[in-house]
Parts: structure tokens; sequence; C-alpha cells
């Protein structure tokens, strides 16, 4: 890991120097912003909706700056711990995930006949029906099981980095991940959902 | 880390969750917004480390001294909606003997720059490139050079001309000179089809030292062939006035483009990035010198810009050096960047690296971008 530096020497500080030089230099946080707030804003949305996540995703860079001196590079890297502060935000709109899951369990069916083709349509309401029952899972998972999956489904994380995330042993990751995998296939029940109407 | 995210052909339920769930990123503006509340938070984030023992006089003073880069990135943030730049004072603590820090010059360039005129029928760029390369026998350095002007009209795209000259090729240095008659006194090189280690020169290139007849024609590629995030995308008058000229906004909108251009994970390329978007407005976007001022103010307020003093670039000129690295292909390398504070134009790009010639003697072989224009103007091309 580089040392601090002072701003005017050229290197591509990392992560956890730009939070050490923040104490003296605020505007080093505003770096971490542009490095991160994309993706965090991805996260959340994937998880509440663009709407929450302007606001959410804003409000977790601004809790990660009043709470960089507890910040412990002995504990992991700064990306993770992004992820744990906007994962406990989300706790507080845990009715708002719920009622988007809920959507997706009712909307996508509409949008079928547009070319008409009858084996093309029929694929399409198996594969709506699909993603209806997909989120329907999603919905009855355990917070922490659908944590762990959407950190590494929506947000890519490594074992080891939802480990840090979450604060939960590196073991308990590929154990709650390998069932909630188990249920979401069970809850497929092998249709690819991915022939309806969205663009994946 | 990604084999630990399962084997792919299990990773069916992840992919489909994915794509469930997955929203577009956030738009410019939220960007924009979101980096103004952090901001306005870190401008009240001063440090409260010192007990405050001073008498209540000395208390702004010192927080004035610590916090002066954040403070000097909070001017940034209102310098153009209020319609005074930021004016540099010499500050006794940061300047002295050393001379100006990387962030005293490029402020002033984008006070400079705001002044430059905002408007004209064509807006010309006039550009030497030019290569240091090794000769084929790496006996000695060649400096071969070629120049590009363009002229974009606004009012008709048809007007649009860009003419070109290959300048030649010669030994850089009086050493390589006296090392290239000794060699005798060759007028073309040969290079052959392995030019690795020689420098920026393509492969089976015949180099000629005598200058080529010049080129002129009607403009049409646009922005097409650039590389740069914005040069890919921008190819309309209209589209380049969508780029905001207040800093915050151009900041956000540069962000939210390369993260679009990269996908969710640009992480630490992102300042990389970010300079480059700068360079580029800086140095020929045609757009207006409040955006070129706004683009300076960016590079100001960014970590890894290296002060170098007073240096002479590649066309004999005087100007303030700024270096920093760059990364191509997963090697690190030195860039310099040569402003003339004055006029807050660039001057030169100039990349090098260190080598060998087959006798032993260290050279450098590199490339460099040197502006001779780059603005608007009244006047008509002449060809």
């Amino acid at each position: 890991m580089r040392m601090a530096a002072p701003p005017d020497v050229p290197v591509a500080a990392d992560d956890a120097a730009l939070i050490e030089q923040s104490g003296h230099h605020p505007e080093s946080f505003a770096v971490l912003y542009d490095r991160y707030f994309d993706e965090i804003h991805r996260y959340v949305a994937g998880r509440l909706g663009t709407q929450i996540a302007d606001d959410l995703a804003a409000e977790t860079f601004l809790v990660a700056f009043r709470k960089r001196q507890t910040f412990d590079p002995a504990r992991g890297a700064v990306r993770p711990w992004l992820y744990g502060i906007a994962t406990n935000l989300l706790a507080q709109h845990r009715r708002s995930e719920t009622r988007r899951l809920e959507a997706f369990q009712r909307a996508p069916v509409g949008e079928v006949a547009d070319d008409g083709h009858e084996d093309r349509v029929t694929a399409r309401v198996a594969a709506a029906n699909a993603q209806g029952r997909l989120a329907a899972a999603l919905g009855r998972l355990s917070v922490g099981d659908r944590d762990v999956l959407l950190l590494v489904a929506l947000a890519d994380l490594s074992y080891e980095e939802v480990a840090q995330t979450l604060d939960i042993p590196f073991g308990t990751v590929g154990s709650r991940l390998n069932r909630v995998r188990k249920k979401l296939r069970r809850a497929l029940g092998g249709v690819n959902p991915m022939i309806g109407g969205f663009d994946g | 880390m990604d084999e630990l995210n399962g084997n792919q052909a299990d990773a069916n339920e992840l992919t489909a969750v994915r794509d469930l769930l997955s929203m577009p990123g956030p738009s410019p503006d939220v960007v924009d917004s979101g980096r103004a509340r952090l901001l306005g938070a870190l401008a009240v984030g001063v440090p409260r480390e010192e007990p405050p023992r001073r008498s209540r006089w000395w208390a702004p003073v010192r927080n004035g001294l610590i916090g002066a880069t954040a403070a000097a990135a909070l001017a940034l943030a209102v310098a153009l909606s209020s319609g005074s730049l930021v004016r540099i004072s010499p500050d006794p603590v940061v300047s002295g003997p050393a001379g100006p820090t990387a962030r005293q010059i490029l402020l002033a360039a984008a006070s400079a720059m705001a002044r430059t005129p905002s408007d004209g029928a064509y807006w010309r760029t006039r550009v030497v490139s030019g290569q240091l390369i090794l000769s084929p026998d790496r006996g000695y350095v060649l400096r071969r050079e070629s120049t590009r002007e363009i002229w974009l009209s606004k009012q008709d795209g048809g007007r649009d001309r860009w003419t070109g000259r290959y300048l030649g090729a010669e030994p850089a240095t009086p050493q390589d000179e006296t090392a290239w008659r000794a060699a005798g006194s060759p007028s073309s090189w040969q290079y052959p089809a392995d030019v690795s280690g020689l420098g920026r020169v393509p492969s089976k290139a015949l180099v000629e030292s005598a200058p080529g007849e010049p080129r002129t024609g009607p403009h049409r590629v646009g922005w097409r062939n650039a590389d740069g995030i914005l040069t890919k995308q921008l190819v309309s008058w209209k589209a380049l006035r969508t780029i905001p000229s207040d800093p915050t906004r151009l900041r956000a909108f540069l962000v939210a483009r390369i993260a679009r251009e990269y996908g969710a994970y640009v992480g630490r390329e992102m300042e990389a990035e970010l300079r480059e978007s700068c360079l580029e407005i800086i140095s020929g976007l045609p757009v207006s010198p409040e955006v070129r001022s706004s683009a300076y103010q960016i590079l100001a307020s960014m970590p890894g810009m290296k002060a170098e003093g007073e240096v002479t670039d590649p066309l004999g000129r005087t100007g303030q050096a700024l270096s920093y690295q760059v990364g191509h292909d997963g090697q690190l390398s030195d860039e310099r960047f040569v402003i003339d504070p004055a006029s807050g134009l660039p001057l030169a790009v100039e990349t090098k690296s260190a080598t060998k010639l087959a006798d032993g003697r260290d050279v450098e072989t590199g490339t460099f971008t040197a502006y001779q224009e780059i603005g608007w103007t009244d006047q008509a091309p002449t060809h």
C-alpha cells in the first residue's frame, strides 16, 4: 500500500490513502466519489429503483465522509466499506424493495403481443412468468441471503468483499449463496427468463 | 476474484437476477448534485485535530492554511457561476523558491483561458506532431515531424478544410548528427518488420528525410477518428453545445460519460480518464472558453499532476511543465504537459522513455504534439 502523499505528488493514490489524506485534505474524498458513485448508484437502483438510488447513493458518500475515521484499512478495502454503508442505508427501505419485486411479478405480461408469432408469444409468456417467479422468490429470501445474492449479482463483489461488506465470515458467504441459488433455480424451473421484454 | 463467484455454467440464476433488476447508471444531473452535496459536507469537514488554544483571531488563519486546498476546490465550484474567476495570489506557504504548484499553474491557465475569444467563423487548430525514433541500426536518434491544420466552419460543414504536410526527418541532436554523418548521411531509412524498442514508427516504414508536398482537402472525418471519450461520440456542433461550462457540471458530465463508456466499474481508472478528457477539451475541442477554462479547473482539483517548472517545448517555446503518469496497455509512462501561463493555451504534450543506442549511449525516444493554433478565428482558410 502506498503512503499518503501530499496533494501535489503524482501518484494515483489508492483508496485507503485517499481516506487518510481526507483527514487534512477533505477534497481527497471527492476522488472516491468519482471512483465509486456510479457503481454504488447502480447497486442501489437495482434494489430500490432509480429514484431512491439518486438520493441514497449520494447519502452513502456523506455518511462515509462523516464516518471516515472509523474506516480501518486492516479490516478491508474501501469499496466493500462503501457497499456496507449503502447496504445499511438500504435496510431503511425494505418496503420499497418489496414493492419493487411485487411490481415485477405483475408487469411484464402486458407487453407480449408485438410480433404476433405464436411460438414467440408463448415463449414470452413463459419468460414473463419466470420473471414473476424469480421476483417472488427474491421477495421470499431472508434479508441476509438477499444481501449476499445482490452484492454478488448486482455489484459483482468477490466473496471476500461480500464478507467485508456485511461483516460476516468468508465461509458464510459461500453457504448463503449456494442456498439462495438452489432456491432460485427451483423457482425458475428450467425456463430461460430472458426471452421476455428485457433487453438482456 | 471472478472465479470465486461461481463457475460460469452454473451462473444462470445470477444472470437472471442481474437482468431482472439492473438499471441504467445515474444521469449527469444526479452525479452532479450528489457531488455538490458531498462538497458541501467537505467544506464544513475541516479537521479539528488542533485544539483551539490560540485567540479567536488566529483560528480562521489556521483553518485557512489547513483547508487551503479545500477552499481552492470550493472556490472552483462557484468561480464561473459568479462570473469572477479565481485569481492566484502568491501563497508564501505553498510557492516560495520552489515555484508555483501544479494547482496554481492550472488555475492561472483557467483564468487566462476564460479571456480568449469566444467566437469566430472558424474553429482552427494547427498542430505539429513528432516522433523521436532510433535509426534502424540503433546508431542515432531521428526526429520526424508532420503538421496538420483543421478549419471547421460553424455555418457550413461543407467548408471544413484540412491541410497537412510531412515536414521530414533529421538527426535529433548535434551528437546524433555526427553519428548520422559517420553512417554516410543517409537520406532515407528502411525500417524492419520488428520495430520494437525503436520508438513509435510503423513496421516496415520507409522514413524519408525530405519534406513531403503540402496536402489539403475537405475535412470529413470530423472527430470520428479520435479515440478520446468525448471525440469518440461527439460529432455535431449541437452535441458539442451540450457540454456544460460550469466546472462541477462539466465534471459530472465527464464522469457520467466515462462511466457509461466503461460500464459500471471504472474504479481507479477514473482520474486518468477524467484527466485525458480535460486535456482533450483544452487541446482542441471547439467549445467555449468557459468550458475549456473549467477543464483546467477540474485538472487543478485532481491529484497526480506535478509542477516541473519552466521548460522549453519541442518547438523551442518556453512554458510551465506539468508531469503525470499514464498507463497504456498496462505500462506506466511519464507524460509532460506544457502550458503558456500568459494565454492559458497548451503548448505541447510529450511522452518520453529512456533507451540505449547500439554503442551504449543513453538517449530518449518519444512522441510529442505541439499546438501552434487553437481557437476561434474570423480568418478564412487560404487553400
